[in-house]
């Protein structure tokens, strides 16, 4: 589905060259979810922005259903954004003026659907999610959890391929990262992939599979424990 | 794109009003400018045309333009200044001087013009002064060939009413300049002398001059006197346009591109997050434009509608006529300022589209 070959990603730092990604190689199969764990900078966030097209790495590849993504100009990689991978966030990023159907209808509008079909896959969409009700209620008005769903639901309304999930409990409650996760879960026995980076290790344990960074480099690759053993 | 430009024009329109109001004051002004540039430029023509080949001589202290409007006031010359003219040497260049005492009186509170002419004795019965109306003036006071008219301390007698009127004095009384001089109580005065000759070989602006210095306290108004006024004036005007529509399009230019840099620095992280939603960044930038466009084509009409009253009040105290703003001015108005906009805003807008998302998505 998605594959990582050889990615390498440094920038410079004031005074000294980083390297955030030393040549990762990452294959994650369709309908898989994996976790990506490690230390603070340890290139979790750089790997995932570079699986999405975001970043475009110093060295290496990106294939995603078989195209090299980086090979591909600026607007395909838009195009494919849009349509193919999708990313939720930490901090949400909901945008504040807009309602969460609007919010939720914002790909699909992007992507060049109809006013009238995007709000109608976004308000089927805010109803899976039990947010129906919120529907003309605006990201200050909703409950970090409750905005935390909002943002995924924006990701689902094009029916990516991939779902690339930043830290999505992060800022969560208890109560709201479980509901989260739960969702995942949900999504991915739907058969949605996803690849999720996290500092927790019990969420981490709660993918399919599991994958360490340590200092850019990809130094671990393994299923998850038993969930019974990861409590 | 659309969902958004509206969702941001409704939640900033405070904003934008501000940013168009300013270019509506730069686009008024320069609307402004270029109606009484082209006014005064008309009306110095119009001058001109009236004037032909002849000199106007009149007091130092009268506006020509007051003059020619038929607004007549201030000091007067002497009845004799044109003998002091034929006994001088000038009298070789100079055929033909028609004296002349203008005047505005309120008849029975019917305003008309009063035309005093040296040149004018009709015979007419005793204890009244012969009197010549102009078409408008005769029928404004209901007078007849062989009525009788007051105007104020002179008893006229109508001889005949003109059929058509010299340019701009339909509203005339042609009466001797005597008479005038009681009418309007100046006696002794007139307020211009038209001077008339055959000047293909003459320094007609070194005449000028020797009339002036032969009557102090005099202005000779001619045709070369007044273009070269005009080069000086009017043209100066015409020459700074290009100035001043260069330094309006800056302007509008600069307030457009701090409007749209000012909100690309507070929008970055929505700017981050559309690309990372796969909103192409040229469908940003484009946003961005589109938005500055539209501030700079309402700024545009709103300068234009600002004008009209703008130019009706510059013109009546510059020019002392009643001017309107160009509608032709009113669709360059509204394209420049869109053009100039869009324009300003493409480059900071550009910036703020190539922005690295995976900067201000990392921010928390």
């Amino acid at each position: 589905m998605i594959r990582a070959e050889l990615l390498t990603k440094t920038f410079v730092a004031p005074g000294r060259p980083v390297t955030a990604l030393d040549r990762v190689n990452l294959s994650v199969g369709q309908g898989e979810f994996v976790s990506v764990v490690g230390p603070s900078g340890s290139g979790k966030s750089s790997l995932l922005f570079a699986l999405g097209g975001l970043a475009t790495p110093t060295s290496g590849q990106v294939f995603l259903g078989g195209r090299r993504i980086y090979d591909l100009g600026q607007s395909q990689r838009a195009a494919l954004r849009r349509s193919e991978v999708g990313f939720v966030f930490q901090t949400f990023n909901l945008v504040p003026y807009l309602t969460c159907a609007e919010n939720v209808a914002l790909p699909a509008r992007l992507a060049g659907r109809g006013r009238a079909e995007a709000a109608e896959k976004a308000g089927r969409m805010l109803e899976r999610l039990g947010l129906a009700v919120r529907a003309r209620h605006r990201p200050a008005e909703l409950s970090v959890g409750e905005r935390q769903r909002v943002g995924i639901g924006r990701v689902l309304v094009n029916g990516p391929k991939v779902l690339l999930a930043d830290e999505p409990s992060g800022n969560l409650d208890p109560a709201s990262a479980a509901g989260v996760m739960a969702l995942f879960r949900e999504l991915n026995a739907e058969g949605q992939t996803i690849v999720m980076v996290t500092h927790d290790p019990g969420l981490a344990e709660m993918a399919g599979r599991v994958v360490r960074l340590e200092a850019g480099a990809l130094v671990e690759d393994r299923p998850s424990l038993p969930r019974k053993l990861a409590s | 794109m659309t969902l958004l430009l509206w969702a941001d024009l409704k939640r900033r329109w405070l904003e934008y009003l501000l940013g168009a109001a300013a270019i509506a004051l730069v686009v008024a002004g320069l609307v402004t400018q270029r109606a009484v540039t082209v006014a005064a430029d008309d009306s110095i023509h119009d001058l001109a045309h009236r004037l032909g080949k002849n000199m106007l001589v009149l007091p130092a202290g009268v506006d020509p333009g007051e003059f020619h409007r038929q607004r007549y006031s201030g000091p007067g010359l002497s009845d004799r200044a044109p003998d002091l003219i034929r006994d001088s040497p000038l009298r070789r260049h100079i055929q033909a001087i028609e004296a002349r005492l203008y005047g505005n009186a309120s008849p029975g509170g019917v305003p008309v013009i009063v035309v005093g002419d040296a040149s004018f004795s009709p015979p007419a019965p005793p204890g009244l002064a012969g009197a010549y109306l102009a078409p408008a003036a005769a029928r404004k006071l209901g007078a007849v060939p062989g009525s009788r008219i007051d105007l104020g301390p002179a008893a006229l007698a109508v001889l005949g009413v003109a059929r058509e009127a010299p340019e701009g004095l339909d509203d005339a009384v042609f009466v001797p300049l005597e008479a005038a001089q009681r009418i309007l109580g100046r006696p002794g005065e007139v307020n211009a002398m038209r001077l008339g000759g055959c000047w293909c070989r003459t320094d007609v602006p070194a005449l000028a001059s020797d009339v002036e210095k032969l009557l102090p306290g005099t202005r000779a108004v001619t045709v070369a006197g007044m273009l070269k006024a005009q080069t000086g004036s009017v043209a100066t005007m015409k020459r700074y346009a290009w100035a001043l529509l260069s330094a309006g399009a800056v302007l509008v230019a600069g307030v457009v591109a701090a409007l749209v840099a000012s909100q690309a620095r507070r929008r970055r992280r929505e700017l981050g997050l559309l690309v990372a939603v796969g909103a192409p960044p040229a469908g940003l930038a484009g946003a961005f434009t589109l938005q500055a466009a539209l501030a700079g084509a309402i700024g545009g009409f709103a300068g234009w509608s600002l004008a009209v009253p703008a130019t009706g009040w510059l013109g009546a105290r510059t020019l002392g006529t009643s001017l309107a703003a160009p509608a032709d001015l009113l669709v360059p108005a509204v394209v420049l300022s869109a053009l100039v906009s869009a324009l300003a805003a493409f480059f900071p807008a550009r910036r703020a589209a190539a922005l690295d998302p995976t900067q201000v998505l990392r921010e928390i």
